[in-house]
């Protein structure tokens, strides 16, 4: 299996995955937790019809579905904060307008539709130099984004109203986050295609969410997910030779599968104790109270 | 502490919720507000960290005119205000020091002193052995300490808590009770609206009766006065 590292093109790859891994789970998780698990389907679809938009322009495809997701990212904040009511239906307008015209956009520019499918189930050998140095100043900005406003968005995550009368600028820290997702997407689509790129953000989430206590672990596990995921995905996709969004998002359906199993039978395991130690304490009740 | 000059209050929707009310608290106190349902006794102590506005009247806390008060002074305000609800309010994914230390996050304390005054809180609630645990595996009276520990974070002037019993056995009751006691025993302002009669009979501590939206009694070693 280690000679399949002496191609470049795969170098190139699993460079591309092991960034995407660090950070699309992060999202992720804040995505979640603020209850937008939508947005970052919607926003691979906007990408992708931004990617068609490249594609018919002969401009660089992950420069213009950047843009695209970026002008989707403002649309679902404007939307979400306006139109509550509406902001369900408005996101379902956005995802199918977003891959609608994608579709009708490619079907005009008949030479690129062989790699447009790697857009859409990814590739592992779609991924350029060029895509690496953006992915990795959007790593970069995720990274400086966290390191500067963690805390400000850790409190608007839980609890916006609490973070509204601190003084934090919700509005502005809402959208910041919003686009952020949105480049995140973007950049992760030739790797894992637009279709899956919002498994990989929510599934280490909702997977994390289940085993841990606690925020910091949370972050800890998902990512943690992500990567075994991506890594055991594209070796798959190598040795298999099927697109690596398929397998990658396998994966991560397994890891919840498997952790949805193990959880349930350590929640046995802890009731029978349990039942146990109640029996020996000749009551039902364990006083746990402090003293005063 | 506390100073209320003549308070009316009438909701959006017509609703007359407090109708002249005048009332001081001084520092160290400790205030039952009682009065059946309906009387308006949430809307009183709501006015308090200004979830609510008064329609009409002047309130002071702490120093501060809460109907003058710029939107950027509020965190200041809420910082010398405890609250402790009846439903708890825990973040349910979050630790219980993870919810505790909120508010200081919010505030962007240094790490060290977040992981002291956690520990502080929780020393003083009996929860030190539960730090880690998530919400959910608590007992209700171990989650109303955890949001007590919460309250008391910011080392608030004041705590002012809305049937923090109202969820909880009557055994139960009494140890969060007794927790309070000595939160104001050591030095900080409680005010609280309860219907445990049993509780405010025994603990003889002032008592104001709400009824009508208007402040019916207020005596100093009162008893509850109503039959539930
Ligand atoms: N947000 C609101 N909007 C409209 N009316 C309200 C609102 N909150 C309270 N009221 C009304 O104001 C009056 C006083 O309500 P309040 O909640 O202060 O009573 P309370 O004494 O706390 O009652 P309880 O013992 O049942 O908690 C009631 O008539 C109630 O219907
Ligand atoms: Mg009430």
């Amino acid at each position: 299996m280690l000679e399949m590292f002496q191609y470049g093109f795969l170098q190139n790859a699993f460079l591309a995955g092991i960034m995407i891994a660090l950070v699309a789970p992060v999202i992720g998780v804040y995505l979640v937790l603020r209850r937008q698990s939508l947005m970052a389907e919607t926003l691979s679809h906007v990408s992708l019809a931004g990617v068609a938009v490249g594609a018919l322009l002969g401009l660089y495809p992950m420069l213009t579905a950047m843009v695209a997701a970026l002008i989707g990212a403002v649309f679902v904040d404007t939307l979400r904060r306006s139109f509550k009511a509406y902001s369900e239906l408005s996101i379902a307008i956005l995802m199918s307008g977003g891959l609608a015209s994608a579709v009708v956009l490619m079907s005009l520019n008949k030479g690129v539709s062989r790699s447009f499918t790697s857009y859409l189930f990814g590739s592992i050998i779609a991924v350029s130099e060029t895509d690496l140095y953006v992915m990795g100043g959007v790593v970069a900005l995720v990274g400086l984004f966290f390191w500067f406003l963690w805390r400000p968005m850790y409190v608007l995550t839980f609890d916006e109203e609490t973070a509204q009368v601190s003084g934090v600028p919700v509005k502005l820290l809402s959208v910041s986050f919003s686009l952020l997702a949105g480049l995140v997407v973007a950049v992760s689509m030739p790797i894992i295609g637009v279709l899956l790129v919002s498994s990989l953000m929510t599934l280490p989430a909702s997977i994390a969410l289940r085993v841990s206590r606690g925020f910091a672990m949370t972050i800890f596990v998902a990512v943690l997910v992500g990567l075994t995921s991506v890594l055991g995905g594209l070796s798959a996709s190598y040795a298999l030779d099927i697109p690596p969004g398929g397998t990658i998002v396998l994966l991560l359906l397994a890891i919840l599968v498997v952790t949805l199993i193990v959880k349930r039978i350590v929640s046995m395991i802890q009731a029978r104790v349990g039942a146990e130690q109640d029996a020996e304490n000749g009551n039902g009740v364990v006083r746990t109270l402090g003293e005063r | 502490m506390i100073e209320m000059h003549d308070v009316w209050k009438t909701y959006p929707n017509g609703a007359v919720a407090l109708q002249g009310v005048s009332v001081r608290i001084d520092k160290g106190e400790f205030v039952y507000v009682v009065g059946p349902s309906g009387a308006g006794k949430s809307t009183f102590i709501k006015l308090m960290y200004r979830e609510e506005r008064p329609s009409q009247g002047s309130i002071f806390v702490n120093g501060f005119n809460i109907e003058r008060l710029k939107e950027r002074k509020i965190p200041l305000l809420r910082r010398q205000i405890g609250v402790v609800f009846q439903d708890f309010k825990l973040l349910p994914t979050l630790t219980v020091s993870e919810n505790i230390a909120f508010a200081l996050e919010v505030i962007e304390a240094p790490k060290k002193k977040i992981k002291q005054r956690t520990a502080e809180v929780l020393e003083l609630v009996g929860l030190s052995e539960k730090a880690s645990a998530l919400p959910n595996e608590l007992s209700g009276g171990q989650q109303q300490r955890v949001s007590i520990a919460r309250a008391l974070i910011n080392n608030p002037a004041v705590i002012i808590a809305d049937e923090p019993t109202g969820n909880l056995d009557p055994e139960t009751s009494w140890d969060i009770m007794n927790l309070f006691e000595e939160i104001n025993r050591r030095g900080t302002t409680i005010v609280m609206a309860t219907h445990n009669k049993e509780i405010v009979n025994t603990m003889k501590k002032r008592v104001l009766a709400v009824e009508g939206g208007r402040i019916a009694r207020d005596e100093r070693r009162g008893v509850y006065g109503y039959e539930n």
